[in-house]
Parts: C-alpha cells; structure tokens; sequence
C-alpha cells in the first residue's frame, strides 16, 4: 500500500485561528462520505442521459473520448475539489465564498463564491420537481395506474403541466400537490438532520438499496430475449448492439468529444459547489485521494453498468428502432419510452415501480446534496442556527419551486434555469475551481495537500494536467459549447417571456446572495479570519 | 400514444458485432475491475485511530443541538 509519507512533509494543523475546526460537523466514516458525494453524482443522468448520448454518438466508440475525458477531466477535477475542500474546511471554510476567499483573497473569488452557492440552490428548484415525477411514477405503477395508462406522452403532460402554464395549481391535481410538497419536506428533514446524521446515514441506506433495484432490473431486461412475439428481430442481442455496436468514423466528429466531455462533466457533479462543500467537513488526517477516486468509480459503475445496459437495449427491444429525437430526450426516454416499455413487459407492475424508485433515490440523494453548500453559507455567513438556515432556505427554495411549477407549459422556465445555472454556470464555475487549483493553490502546494492521510498516490503527471491540460480542455469544451448553443437561447430569451422571467428571477437570486457574500464577508473580517497566507506555518 | 418507430426490418441490422461486444466488454470490464479495486482498498484500510474518529463519539455540530 503507497503512502503519503513519499511527499512532503505536510504543514501542521494551524492553531488560534477562529477557524478551527473543531465544533464543525463532520462525517462519520470513511465510506459514509464516499458514498454521500457517489450519491450527489448518481442522478438521472447516469440512467437515461447517457445511454442515448452512447447511442446517438457512435456506439461503443464514443467509450473511446468517454473514458479520455474521464482521466483528464472528471477524475483531476474531483481530486482538486477534495483538496480544495478540505485543506479550506480543516481551517473553518465549509461554503465555497469562504473556501474560495481562503485559498485567494481577492474580491473576485467572494463573485465565483457566489456562483458556488446559487448553484446548487437553484438547479435544486427544478431538481426536486424532477425528483417528485420519478416518485409519481413509482407510487402509480405501485397503485396500478400506470399499467392502464395507454398514452404515456399524455400522462408525462399531466403529470408536469407541460401543456399549459400554472397547471398544476388550476386543475386540483391534488395527488401530485402532496407528493411535490412530501418530497420537498423529506429533502429538508434529512438536511436538518445534519451532515453526518442526515445525508451520510440516508446515503448508506439509498445506495445500497439502489444497487438492489438496478440490478433487479438488469437482470429482468437481460433475461427477456424477444419479448415481442411478431417480431424477433427485436431481441436483446440485437439491442445491445444497437447500443454498442462502434462507428468509429464519429470520432472524426467534434460533437462525439464534446458530448463526452460533457456527460463525465455533469455526471461527476464536478463545479457543482457539492463536493468541495462535501470534502471540508474532513479532518486533516482523513482520506482524500482514494476516497475520491471511489466515489468516480461508483458513479461510473451505475453509469456504464446500469445505464449502458438497461435503458436502451430494453427499449430497443420492446419499441424497436427509436426516433433518434427520443433518445436525445432525457426525459422522452424516462418518462415517455420506457413506461411503454414496462406496459409490455411481464410483471411491468413491479419492475416499473422499481425503477422509478431507484430514479427517485438517484434524485433525493443527489438533492439533498445540493442544499448542504447553501445551509453551510447561511450558517458560517450569516450565524444562523440549524432551524433558522433550514427555514430561510426552504422560503428561498420554495419560490423557486413555485415559479417552475406555475411556467410550466413545455417546460421553459425549468429548460432555461437549467441551460443558464446548470450548464452554463457549471462550466464557468469548473473552470474557476480548475484556474484556482492549478494557477492559485498551485500544483506543489496542492500535491502536499492532497496527500496527507493518502492512501493512494496519485501520479505527479496528474499535478501537470490540472496546471496545464485540464482547464485548456475545459476552455475548449465551453467554447465549442457556447459555439453550438448560445445562439438558440439567447433567442429564445428574445423571444419567450417566460425565459426572460426565468433570467430575471435568476439575477435577483444572484443579487440577493451576493448581498449575503458581503455582509458575510464583513463578519469574517470582524472574527479575524485569516487567508492561507495569514495562517501560521505548519511543521 | 403511438411511438415513432423506423422500419422493424432496421432491428436486424443491429445484431451485436464482434467490434460492439468487445467495446462494451472492455467498458463495462474497466468499470468494474476500478471500482471492485477501489472499494477493496477502502474497506481494508487500516483503522481509524480512536482520536481521529468523529461520530457518534465526538461529534459536536452545534447548530444542530435543537435536532430532535
């Protein structure tokens, strides 16, 4: 087993600081934390985004750029995050304008900091939305209502008000209302719970009992052969090949790469705000560089090994060759072909009802995420106590909520919070956490950093790509994307109120916790908190 | 409602090929071997020192001391 003892000798902890760590929370075990920021990046995406990326973008040829950009992009971002998060968390920084401000004392740091908190905040407004289809879902198939359902594009419309704008308020779909508001409430009780007693504890129980649904599921749709009498061709050994068979001729293709580079991106959770919140709540001692790597590695497991196998080779096998519009559709994926999937398939009561459940436990465990770096800013910023952070945030949330739930006619103001907050700030927001690890931290101070308590060398080359490779990488991926998407929305902020709205209430969000920033910032300068380079040299 | 379908004959022009088993073979392989690896190495850490433990033992978070 490698140490950390092969580098440097690490800085001792600093000491009269009022940023010490102790009277923080803190987790309680190794693989309680692994499996709560695996949880954070196991979401929807893993089950039904890639799938239709892999099949849309070469086959088995897009692996090739996927597992690139896993080396070079998702797995060095995440070690710097945990770095990050905890070097600053071990000094008292849990929310990312603190961590940020510490590890660079400049103005422009508390901006990003900023962003790392309206981040999480909003993409957890429409998420539990999201979150609450999946549960909807499962309690109907649980109930039976599914299986007498004929029209499931329908049924997606009534279920999210996709038709008409302020749906679920004027047509008492009071059903829906209670499960929206339960599953709300849930997210905020574990949040209130705390670190260690609220997310790692519902962690350990969500993840394994998601692996027990997945794998349920895997081997129905792997034991099903031809399950449409009339047609043979339609079978599991012709699905997979339609999942995986390569072109390898998409590798000539910018798109393939970019699709890639974006599915580790967003998968991994990476600039997220999540997992340098997450990692400050480690003691110095702790485990960071194996720790990190597990919980990529778990990610990946649900991804390729669940959604690479289940999704599309089961819908190939019932509906045939799909439109390749639905496979580009989370959610026409989701929610639309694979209910018609379950209609067919013996026993598709009960394997439906479990694989909306496991949706909603990749949901909640990746939603309850999101709301820990925003309790963290309001209690370390503003001093609140638990209950006050918990109910100040759920208000804030709750207006969010409402105004995502009220627009939602083809879902545009949910389509625009999450091109604006969750892709486009995502990028920016990674990029400054790979400019602050590579160019401000610095790769010698972080490689000390991100090896005490190591039980995993990481190679030194990986210090190299994230100074060099890794942000050019990513400035190159934000380009091409802005290159091939800005235009569309931008016009449609042009010409749809509701995104203009949607924009609206984003800046007024943004301004409201950039006020909190300062006023934060203030008290921090009251208590004397130090920068890394105001702290005593550690021995 | 109905869904947009291609000809049924296209089905047969997916039959899993060698190059397709071996990619999703290699894949999902790759996958599996770090993540056993990785957890294997997790659980067999050595154990934590007793100082170093953090909950139930020592955990004091403060704010959430109203917590039922």
């Amino acid at each position: 087993m490698e140490n950390a003892s092969q580098v440097p000798a690490p800085n001792p902890p600093s000491s009269g600081t009022p940023t010490s760590r102790q009277g923080g929370e803190q987790w309680g075990s190794r693989i309680g934390v692994i499996l709560a920021v695996a949880g954070s990046a196991v979401g929807l995406g893993n089950f039904l985004r890639f799938p239709g990326q892999v099949a849309l973008n070469g086959g088995g040829a897009y692996m090739i750029p996927y597992f690139v950009s896993l080396l070079i992009l998702g797995i060095p971002l995440c070690w710097a995050e945990w770095t990050m998060g905890r070097f600053a968390g071990r000094h008292g920084n849990n929310s990312a304008p603190s961590i940020y401000h510490f590890i660079w004392p400049n103005p422009i740091s508390l901006f990003f900091g900023m962003i790392g908190v309206i981040v999480p905040l909003i993409i957890y407004m429409y998420y539990v939305l999201i979150e609450s289809w999946c549960l909807a879902y499962a309690l109907n198939y649980l109930d039976g209502t599914m299986m007498k359902t004929n029209d499931f594009g329908k049924f997606f419309d009534g279920v999210t008000g996709a038709g008409v704008d302020g749906y679920e308020f004027n047509t008492g779909y009071v059903n829906y209302g209670f499960i929206i508001l339960f599953v709300f409430v849930i997210n905020f009780a574990l949040i209130y719970r705390g670190v260690s007693k609220g997310i790692e504890r519902f962690c350990q129980l969500a993840m394994p009992l998601m692996l027990i649904c997945g794998v349920i599921v895997l081997i129905r749709v792997f034991t099903l052969d031809a399950p449409v009498a009339d047609k043979p061709d339609q079978n599991l050994y012709n699905g997979l090949g339609y999942m995986w068979n390569p072109d390898f001729t998409a590798l000539g293709n910018p798109k393939t790469w970019l699709a890639a580079a974006g599915q580790i991106f967003f998968s991994l959770s990476v600039g997220f705000g999540v997992i340098i919140n997450y990692s400050s709540y480690l003691k110095k001692k702790d485990e960071i560089a194996l720790s990190s790597l597990t919980a990529c590695s778990v990610n990946e497991f649900f991804e390729v090994c669940m959604g690479g196998l289940i999704t599309i080779p089961a819908a190939f096998m019932f509906l045939g060759v799909l439109d390749p519009t639905i496979i580009s559709s989370s959610f026409k994926v989701g929610f639309v072909a694979l209910p018609n999937v379950f209609a067919h398939m013996p026993a598709g009561q009960f394997f439906g009802f479990l694989w909306f459940f496991m949706l909603f436990l990749a949901a909640i465990t990746s939603s309850i995420s999101m709301l820990q770096p925003v309790i963290a800013f309001l209690e370390e910023g503003l001093g609140l106590k638990r209950y006050a952070s918990v109910t100040i945030l759920g208000l804030i949330t709750a207006i969010g909520l409402a105004f995502v739930l009220y627009f939602s006619k083809n879902l545009t103001a949910l389509d625009t919070l999450d091109f604006w907050i969750g892709t486009f700030m995502l990028f920016v927001l990674a990029m400054f956490q790979s400019i602050l690890y590579g160019w401000i931290l610095g790769p010698k101070q972080g490689e000390i950093e991100m090896h005490h308590g190591a039980h995993l060398k990481v190679p030194s080359f990986v210090q190299f790509m994230l100074q060099y490779i890794t942000p050019v990488y990513l400035i190159v991926i934000f380009a091409l994307f802005c290159y091939w998407n800005m235009g569309e929305y931008i016009h449609s902020i042009i010409a749809n109120p509701v995104s203009q709205m949607s924009i609206g209430f984003i800046a007024l969000i943004a301004t409201f916790i950039m006020i909190l920033v300062v006023i934060s910032h203030k008290r921090w300068q009251k208590q004397g908190r130090k920068s890394r380079f105001e702290i005593p040299a550690e021995s | 409602m109905m869904f947009p379908l291609l000809a049924q004959e296209a089905a047969k022009a997916f039959a899993l090929n060698s190059a397709g088993m071996t990619m999703m073979v290699v894949s999902i392989t790759s996958v599996l071997i770090l993540t056993f690896f990785c957890l294997y190495r997790v659980m067999t850490l050595p154990p934590v020192e007793i100082d170093d433990m953090h909950a139930p033992q020592n955990i004091d978070t403060g704010d959430t001391k109203d917590v039922y």
